[in-house]
Parts: structure tokens; sequence; C-alpha cells
């Protein structure tokens, strides 16, 4: 026989791989016949290749948001139950393990650092430092753990250059660097400590060690809020301001490169200080690598340096970053970037698919806009599982293991509902590609426009990247004055009789609609009666607040919702608010009667939920008696008429 | 077998030239070398309850370290992966003779058995994951030599690219995918 048997085996399995899946069997027994041995082998070797195609098949949709990872399994053997359970286990465990970050892989065990790092400067010194291991590796060189050759060993860490020849090129830069962090000095920013060169003149720089993790990490393993995430990030951007201010440009602000330390068991500390303190107080986000900042200060920057486009990260790089050249950019280049780490930070991803792209495909990527953060949030917290019963994928929300469930078991759907409107028109005003002053929808021009707008976020107060609408602003004042609650019917009865009140005052027809009130009064329950117990001042005004905001006098608005019940503003302006939207121009131009007949409907349908139908006709009638605004007068006519009919 | 640096060189040399018997015997050597340390470290009545593996490993290797040049990256490699390799065989050992011991005297807890619980811990017990290995080898070597490097000889995901010259982002995903691999074959014997 001219084949070995292991050359046939591979030829069957060949053959066997070929079929369709549910003549492998048949396949295997026809071609292997008797031998035994032959058998034996092709199993063994179809395992192997089954597990190939296993892992290749894992290895392609890795990157795939969780959901496609199964569906594609799914589809592509979809006529192979025997492939595709091997798939769906692996995948199974792939979702797991993107659910929960690995923290700690390392056994108890391993070999000794001096063993497997190759680089030769272990254990020397360098200046008053002794270096102790390696911590990162940039284009240029890498940056090492040190520790003061003194008593105090206190930890420091040196960047030092690759001891190969380094260029002129590479040394001017390395100097400018050393520069640049000796001018910055703030807490945000892993501080300059000093610089210079070792004895075959490799150019070494020592700067402050910030034990830490990346700031996306820190927010997960912690599982901070939203809005501790925001203020944290608000402490990155004062960082990049200090940076701006001196002229600046930080070019590669990624997570990787802001640190924030993490508990180290330190018994002695931690008592000193009471738990929640402890938990967020002190823990400075810091900003390090300044490896490409761009100066914008001559007296740094030489033309020959800024010409080249230094290497970036793609994934965190401005759009104009990735296609202009150097002397083009300025730090709005930056705000961009933290307009990214801030996306990543609330919702786990980033906007745009970049796995897999080359660095132009990138960059024409972000041409296009982003995705809304709101959206994202979703994809990254749901996890889409099938089902079997319905034969579809449906979505599952990721449970405590879950990358997700580190913020504290709040639902995606919680988290969508907080940063979509302001913190989302924020993040994506970060990210605009415009870059036109004078362009509305234009990034951010400082870093400070948009700390103000992060602080006006955490305040309820208006932000800039949301436009200006009168709408827009009275939700935020309602907001500011106190969060919705459930409200109560007698304060809103009573509430719109004081309207009316101030109505009648306000055109003269006071003693026609004081008779009304009165009838109405006299007609209507238990509940009326109890509202006269309640501050007639305070319900008129209402009708002034009304009154001024919709004449746009907002001051004179605010002064009279002072005056109002804190439970009247709330359940009103809400009401009010819910799923209309009027226009400025619209809400100019409301008459007081036309007020009235939106308030009486919107009375009358609260009444109308709550079963009243007796009580919410009265108001209905009102209403129809109203001039016609937004169509509340004939909505109100229409109900008089159905709750007549039956 | 001596742990001198000629007879470790030549191993390596002979490595290089893919030699397939030579990674053997310098598992063995290093296996020995390892036993060795440990062996004498408690005879030595060291408090054994403080001796984590890490210092172990450490001692056992400082010796060696000594004798070897690792100026070139490639030898270090093959250095560095049959150290790896022959901790993964003196931890074989240390669980077989555990087994077959059954019930083993207060206060002899070996540093291995650190080691060993880590592995249980990590959900991936040790004779599960060993026999996995074996069969990860003959599907992908490369997975198989990341798992080896990062589970036996404990480096970082930095140390594994910079050995192996590939990037840190290449061995983080594969290992992920070897390791789900890993669990679903040791979880799928566990489901028969």
């Amino acid at each position: 026989m001219p084949q070995s048997l292991t050359e046939r085996a591979n030829a069957i399995c060949d053959l066997v791989i070929a079929a369709s899946p549910d003549q492998r069997d048949a396949k295997i027994k026809s071609e292997c016949g008797d031998v035994s041995d032959l058998h034996n082998l092709v199993q063994q070797e179809l395992e192997i290749r089954f597990d190939r195609l296993v892992l290749k098949f894992c290895d392609e949709v890795m990157d795939d948001a969780p959901y496609l990872q199964r569906e594609k399994a799914m589809q592509r053997f979809a006529g192979d139950p025997q492939l595709r359970d091997r798939v769906l286990r692996v995948v199974t465990r792939m979702l797991e393990f993107d659910a929960k970050t690995d923290i700690d892989v390392r056994p108890p065990h391993f070999l000794p650092a001096s063993l497997v790092d190759s680089s030769p400067l272990i254990d020397q010194q360098v200046g008053e430092y002794r270096i102790a291991r390696r911590i990162g590796k940039g284009g240029f060189g890498a940056v090492y753990l040190a520790n003061r050759v003194d008593p105090t060993k206190r930890p420091v860490a040196v960047k030092i250059l690759h001891s190969v020849e380094p260029s002129t090129e590479l040394r001017m830069r390395f100097n400018r660097e050393c520069m640049m962090l000796a001018n910055l000095r703030h807490e945000g920013i892993a501080h300059y400590i000093t610089h210079g060169e070792l004895d075959d003149k490799t150019p070494y720089l020592v700067m402050e060690f910030v034990d830490g993790i990346k700031i996306t990490d820190y927010c997960d393993q912690l599982g901070l809020s939203i809005r501790e995430r925001v203020e944290l990030f608000i402490e990155v951007c004062n960082a990049v301001q200090q940076a701006h201010i001196k002229s600046l440009v930080h070019r590669d602000i990624k997570p990787s490169n802001i640190l924030v330390e993490h508990e180290r068991g330190n018994p002695a500390n931690s008592h000193d200080q009471p738990q929640s303190t402890r938990a967020l107080r002190g823990r400075t986000p810091k900003l390090i690598d300044f490896g490409i900042a761009l100066s914008l200060d001559p007296k740094f920057e030489s033309s020959q340096l800024t010409a080249d486009a230094p290497p970036m990260t793609p994934a965190y790089a401005s759009p104009e970053q990735m296609t202009e050249p150097s002397c083009k950019l300025d730090s709005r280049t930056d705000i961009y970037s933290l307009g990214l780490v801030l996306y990543e930070l609330l919702t786990g991803g980033l906007p745009y698919p970049i796995a897999g792209k080359t660095p132009i495909q990138i960059a024409a990527v972000k041409q296009e806009d982003p995705k809304l953060p709101s959206e994202t949030v979703l994809e990254t917290v749901i996890r889409h599982e099938f089902d079997s019963k319905s034969n579809t994928t449906v979505p599952v929300p990721l449970t405590a293991e879950s990358r997700a469930a580190d913020r504290k078991g709040r639902s995606p759907e919680k988290i969508r509902k907080e940063i979509s409107g302001d913190l989302e028109n924020i993040v994506l005003k970060s990210l605009s590609t415009d870059l036109n002053r004078k362009s509305e929808a234009r990034r951010y021009d400082t870093v400070q426009s948009l700390v103000q707008d992060l602080k006006n976020w955490l305040t309820n107060e208006p932000v800039t990247a949301t436009a200006p609408t009168r709408m827009y602003r009275f939700r935020k004042f309602v907001r500011r004055n106190g969060i919705p609650v459930a409200a109560i019917c007698v304060v809103v009865i009573s509430l719109i009789s004081g309207f009316f009140v101030y109505l009648a005052t306000q055109y003269g027809n006071l003693q026609r609609d004081r008779a009304e009130a009165a009838t109405m009064r006299e007609q209507e329950t238990q509940s009326e009666l109890e509202a006269k117990n309640l501050d007639a001042m305070s319900h008129s005004a209402f009708g002034w607040f009304l009154y001024y905001w919709g004449t746009g006098q907002e001051q004179a608005a605010e002064e009279f919702a002072r005056l109002m019940p804190r439970e009247t503003f709330e359940y009103v302006g809400v009401e009010f608010l819910q799923g209309r939207q009027i226009s400025d121009e619209q809400l100019s131009k409301i008459t007081p009667k036309g007020w009235e007949a939106m308030a009486c409907y919107l009375i009358g349908e609260k009444q109308l939920r709550e079963g009243q139908a007796d009580i919410a006709r009265r108001w209905y009638a009102r209403g129809a008696s109203k001039e016609e605004f937004r169509g509340f007068r004939r909505r109100c006519e229409w109900r008089v008429q159905h709750l007549e009919k039956h | 077998m001596a742990a001198d640096s000629t007879t470790i060189k030549q191993l390596i040399g002979r490595i290089a030239n893919d030699d397939g018997s030579a990674k053997n015997e310098l598992v063995t050597l290093l296996y020995d070398e390892l036993r060795r340390i440990a062996g004498s470290l408690m005879r030595n009545e060291r408090p054994v309850h403080t001796l984590q593996p890490t210092a172990l490993v450490a001692e056992a290797f400082i010796n060696l370290e000594r004798a070897v040049v690792m100026d070139n990256p490639r030898s270090r490699a093959y250095f560095v992966s049959a150290a790896a390799q022959a901790m993964r065989d003196v931890l074989r050992e240390h669980a077989r003779r555990r087994n077959a011991q059954k019930r083993k005297p207060d206060g002899e807890r070996s540093p291995w058995d650190v080691s060993l619980a880590w592995f249980e811990e990590s959900g991936l017990p040790f004779f599960d994951l060993d026999e996995a290995m074996e069969s990860l080898a003959s599907v992908d070597k490369l997975q198989h030599e990341i798992v080896q490097l990062k589970y036996f000889g404990g480096l970082t995901n930095e140390q594994v690219a910079e050995l192996l010259d590939i990037s840190a982002r290449t061995v983080e995903r594969k290992h992920k995918l070897a390791k789900s691999w890993l669990r679903s074959r040791i979880g799928a014997t566990e489901d028969e």
C-alpha cells in the first residue's frame, strides 16, 4: 500500500468533513471498513479538525456584539447540530468572560520577573533610583517602576528611550516631553521629578508613579453610578484643562492613560477613615504619558516635529488628528478624545465599530454620526440569549456576574433613561466633527465649557448642548425644583380653582368666575371641601407663573414659582409637559382662556383615570366653554359628548 | 543532569536546531531543580504555611538564572517555556501523590497545594485542565503555549507577548479563546 495509515486517515478526514453532516458516520464506515486502527485514527484526527473549526469560527465572531456571536453560530451551523453544539458551548464561555473582567488570572506560582523580562535594565541604577520592573511599553521606549535608593524606597516611574542609538529626532521629542512635563503642575497629572542621561547617553525621565488602574475599570470595579462617573470625569477634564492653559495638547487621551489609584490593603490607613470617604475621596484620576503631546507654544515646537504624524491611538484619536497635519490641530482634538472616554464611562462601549479596521477605515467611520450613547448602553448591558422555545433571540439583562452589573444592579433601561437627553447631548457635542466656531452644532471650544455643561447637568441647570427651547428650560426648571412624584388629586383640583380666581382677576370676569367656581364647589364632593384648606394664594401663584412663563418673562415666573407648594408645581408641571410638544412660538401665543381649556382637560383626564366620570365630565364641560388652544377645547367637547352617550 | 550553564546552553542550542528531545531534557532538568529546591526547603523545617509557591519558584530559579545567559530573546523564550512545562510537571506529580495519599496529617500543607487550590478556585481542576491542555496542544500550538506560560509560568499578558514576539492584544484574544475552549471541554465532561 503506497500510503501510510496516517496519510489515509487524513485523506478520509478530508472526505468526511466535505460530506454533509448527516452522512459523516456512514462515510467513515464505508471508507475505513473493518480496519479498526484506521477507524480510531480517523476519529482522533476528526476530533482535532472539528476543534480547529470551532476555534476558527469563534475567533472570527469574537468581536461581534454578544448576541451576534450566537446568531451567527446558529446560522452557520444550522444543519450541523454536532458542530453547532460545540461552538455554542465555547461561545457561551466567551460570553461569560465578556461579562466579567478577569481581575487576576495570575497563579500563586510564577517565574521570577528577572528571568522572564528581557530588559537588561532590571536592577540597574538610574540616577538615584533602582529599576524594579517594566510596567509599560511604548513606541519609543519603556516605562519602569523604580525605587529610590534610600531607606524610603519611594516608588517612581522611569521612562527610558530604547537603548538602541536613539535618533536625533527621538531625542528632541523626548527632551521636549521632559521640558513640557516639568512645566506642568496639577494634582490630576503624574508629575515630573527629574530627567537625565544614562552612562551610554540614553535619556530618561523620572515621574510620579501612579499605582492605579484605568479609569473605566476603576468605575466598573467600584460600581460607580452615572453621577459619580461624571464627577470623576470632571476631574480628568480639569487636568486636561491645566495642560491646555500651558498650551499643551495631550493628543493621546484614552482610558489607559487615565489611572486611578486603587485600594491596596493598607489596614493602618483604612481604619482612619470611614468607609464612604475611603471609597471616593482622594482618588484623583491622573493623566499620564505626554509622549506625543503637542505644544502650541512655538518655544517648544519646532516645525520639524510638527510636520510629521506621530503615532497615536486610532480608536481614541479625533478625526482631524487622523487626517490633518499636526500644525493644524488645536486643543479641541483632546475634547474629542475626552468625549470618547466619557462615552465609554457611561455606556461601556465606543460609538463606532472599529474592531479589525485599519486606521484609515477608522478615520472614515469617525466622520459619520456616532451611535447614540443611549443605544450603545442597551447593547453593552443587554445580552441577547437564544430562546429555544420561540426560536428567536431575546434580550436578557445581564445579571450579577456581568460587567454591567458592576453598576449595582441598575437596569440598562434605567441607565439609558439617565443618560439620554442632556448627558447624551453633552457627549455628542464633544464628539462633533464640526469645528466651525460660528456653527451651533460645533464641538465644545474649550474643556471649560464642557466641564460647565457637566456641572449644569449635575445640578439640573440647562446645558448648552441641548437646544434652548422654552419647553426645555421649563422642564429643567421643574426638575430643579423637585422631581415629579405621584400627585394628589385634591391638590390639582384646588389648584385649578385658584387658577380660575387668577384668570378672573386678570381679565375682569371676576364675578362670573367666582360664581362658577362656587357652583362647582357646591356640586363637588368631599375632596373638594378639603381643597379649601389649601392656601389660595399659592394657587393663584401658579396662574401667574404660567402667565409669565408663557410670555417669556422667566424671572417674574420664578418669583411666583417659589410661592407655590411643591406638589402643586410638580404635578401640574409634569402633567403639562408629558408628551405634549409645544413650541416656543405656540407657548407665547397661549391666551389665559387657552390655558384654562388645557388645564380643565388635564384635570378631567386625571379624574377619568381614577374612575370619577361625573367630576371629569364637569371639568370637560368647563374646558369646552373656553378658548381653543392646541385642540384642548375641542378634546373637552369630544369627551363631554362621549361621556354623555354612555 | 546538572543544571550548569554549559548544559543549559547546549540544550537550548539543540532546541533552536529543532531537536525534539532537547526540550524534554531541559524540562526534566528544570523539573529536578524545582523539586530539589522544594525538598530542601521543606527539610529545613521552615514554617511551611508561610511558604508561598512564588518564593519557592523564585529560589529554584535564582541559581539557574545565574547559570543561563539570557541575552538572546529566542533562547530566553525556549528556557521560559521549558520552565513553565516543568512547573506543570511538578504540579501534576504533586497532585497525583496527594490523591494517592488520601488523608494527610494536618499542617503538612505544601506550597504546591496553594497552587493546586488556585486551579480549583479558578474553575479549572488540575487534572481536567491538564488533560484538556493535551488536546489543545494538538489543535492549536500557539494557544497552548500561551495558556501554558500564563497558567504554569505565571506570566502576564505583556510578558507572554514579549516572549513570543506577538502583540499583547493577540495574547489576550488567544487566551480568551483558549480558556473558553478549555472550559467548554471541562464543562462537557462534567455534564456527561
